[in-house]
């Protein structure tokens, strides 16, 4: 999901779990309709896992080993299930050797992975990251990448996430895209289609002119 | 970010962390209790030496841990300067700076032990809490049987402070990058008070967005970390510790 700053993106992610209640009409997940009711709403949250764009706002506990549990404990599962889980989530995100530190001890880019394996904890099939790539550099941005990959590919995850760097966009160019402008859609299909699409280029700036600028700057 | 809280960096080596963090938790008040209780001199060195000479042995940071006590000092030296004008009978000294100022002994006597008291319970407290984790620390409070909502503020409390703090420097900083001249303590107050109004906004988002992630994972009011269980040995230390510092009281009493 693409589009530039203040187009909605991050409001639709918000309606799309709950937090934001939609003014008219109805949001189904897995053909459930998302309803004000509790134990409904949890029963469908059990599902996603919602990666906020600061990983500070989610990260709160003493130790990330204990953060990361936080949510397999709510599930009620037993503690061995639990810390096999923690160690799992921990691995795939490849912080296994810092899991008895603080966040506060961690840098960004660990401290989203810690974020995201928070999530993992629980087994979703959606994941969905609000700018998982944000104020990464690039080689946290390619082991993101490469950790949201090999996930989707193990466990069978569908990934919303949302972006405005075409460079990753381009990574899953046979992935499903949409583009928002002012709280619409005025684009859904392919990757590839989207940036080659004349109202997403006139609305975030062509991806060829982007990359031309740079190179020419380069040289 | 650097942690500003009292606490170790989970990679510091330490030599009592296989004892239980309740124990490390309960052991400075079996040794301030007695302190603030006694009015002998002597004593009260005595309960200073032991501690000093815990930290020597298990070779915590005593640099750190005098650095950290540099903070309370003043505020402790406010507390007792007044005292010697005002208490006792006896003279001690005076002299005349247009009025006529008298020290009396009784007064010395009682503001000495109070700063040293005062003095002595930070000092045996920094020297133990330098000794935790921010998660040991918890874990000690959590198998107090601290209520869950109190512990659970007391995380999100403490977990914030450094973050708040760093954004707060931050503010400072970008001030001063834009031309703001702090030159004086008050200078640098006064700017934190105008970023007050914008930090309370911005923690009131933070607080909202905190509970809608914990909501994301199954937040109901109460939150559970796994612990450490206490061992038999634990258990020993901390009669032994108690045993010592009766024998020490009872044999200066002597």
């Amino acid at each position: 999901m693409t589009g530039n700053n203040g187009s909605g993106k991050t409001t639709l992610l918000r309606l799309l779990v709950g937090l934001l209640k939609p003014e008219s009409g109805t949001i189904k997940i897995f053909n459930k309709t998302l309803t004000r009711d509790k134990q409904k709403l949890w029963e469908i949250r059990k599902s996603i896992g919602f990666l906020f764009q600061n990983p500070d706002d989610q990260l709160f506990a003493p130790t990330i080993e204990e953060d990361i549990g936080f949510g397999a404990r709510n599930l009620k599962l037993d503690e061995e299930e639990v810390k096999e889980r923690v160690n799992w989530a921990l691995k795939a995100v490849d912080l296994l050797e810092f899991k008895e530190y603080s966040p506060l001890n961690l840098s960004w880019g660990q401290r989203k992975r810690a974020a995201l394996a928070g999530l993992l904890v629980m087994k979703p099939k959606l994941l969905i990251l609000d700018e998982p790539f944000a104020n990464l550099d690039f080689k946290s941005i390619y082991n993101h990448l490469k950790i949201l990959e090999q996930l989707r590919k193990d466990n069978d995850i569908t990934i919303i996430f949302t972006t405005h760097n075409l460079f990753f966009v381009e990574h899953w160019a046979n992935n499903k895209m949409i583009f928002l402008d002012n709280g619409t859609i005025v684009f859904d299909g392919t990757t590839k289609e989207g940036l080659n699409n004349s109202n997403v280029n006139e609305l975030l700036g062509s991806y060829d002119d982007i990359l031309l600028l740079i190179k020419k700057r380069h040289i | 970010m650097k942690t500003t809280l009292p606490f170790r960096h989970e990679n510091e080596k330490l030599y009592l962390k296989k004892i239980h963090p309740l124990v490390r938790l309960i052991l400075p008040f079996i040794l301030v209790i007695p302190l603030l209780i006694i009015e002998d001199f002597y004593l009260i060195f005595t309960i200073l030496l032991v501690t000093f000479i815990f930290d020597l042995i298990f070779r915590l940071n005593i640099i750190k841990v005098l650095l950290r006590l540099k903070v309370v000092i003043p505020f402790v030296f406010l507390i007792t300067i007044f005292i010697p004008l005002y208490v006792g009978e006896t003279l001690f000294y005076s002299f005349n700076i247009g009025i006529r100022i008298i020290i009396y002994k009784e007064g010395l006597y009682l503001a000495s032990l109070i700063f040293l008291r005062v003095f002595g319970a930070f000092f045996i407290f920094m020297s133990f809490f330098s000794t935790f984790t921010y998660s040991e620390f918890i874990d000690a409070l959590t198998k107090l049987r601290i209520p869950s909502v109190l512990v659970g503020s007391l995380i999100i409390m403490l977990h914030y402070i450094p973050i708040l703090a760093g954004s707060n420097k931050k503010i400072l900083e970008a001030q001063e990058m834009r031309g703001k001249k702090i030159t004086s303590y008050w200078q640098k107050l006064k700017i934190h008070a105008y970023t007050m109004g914008k930090s309370l906004v911005m923690n009131m988002e933070r607080s909202e967005k905190l509970y809608e992630s914990l909501k994301m994972r199954g937040f109901s009011g109460k939150i559970t970390f796994a612990q450490k269980k206490l061992r038999i040995t634990d258990v020993g230390l901390l009669i032994l510790f108690s045993l010592m510092i009766l024998c020490i009281i009872f044999i200066i009493n002597l």
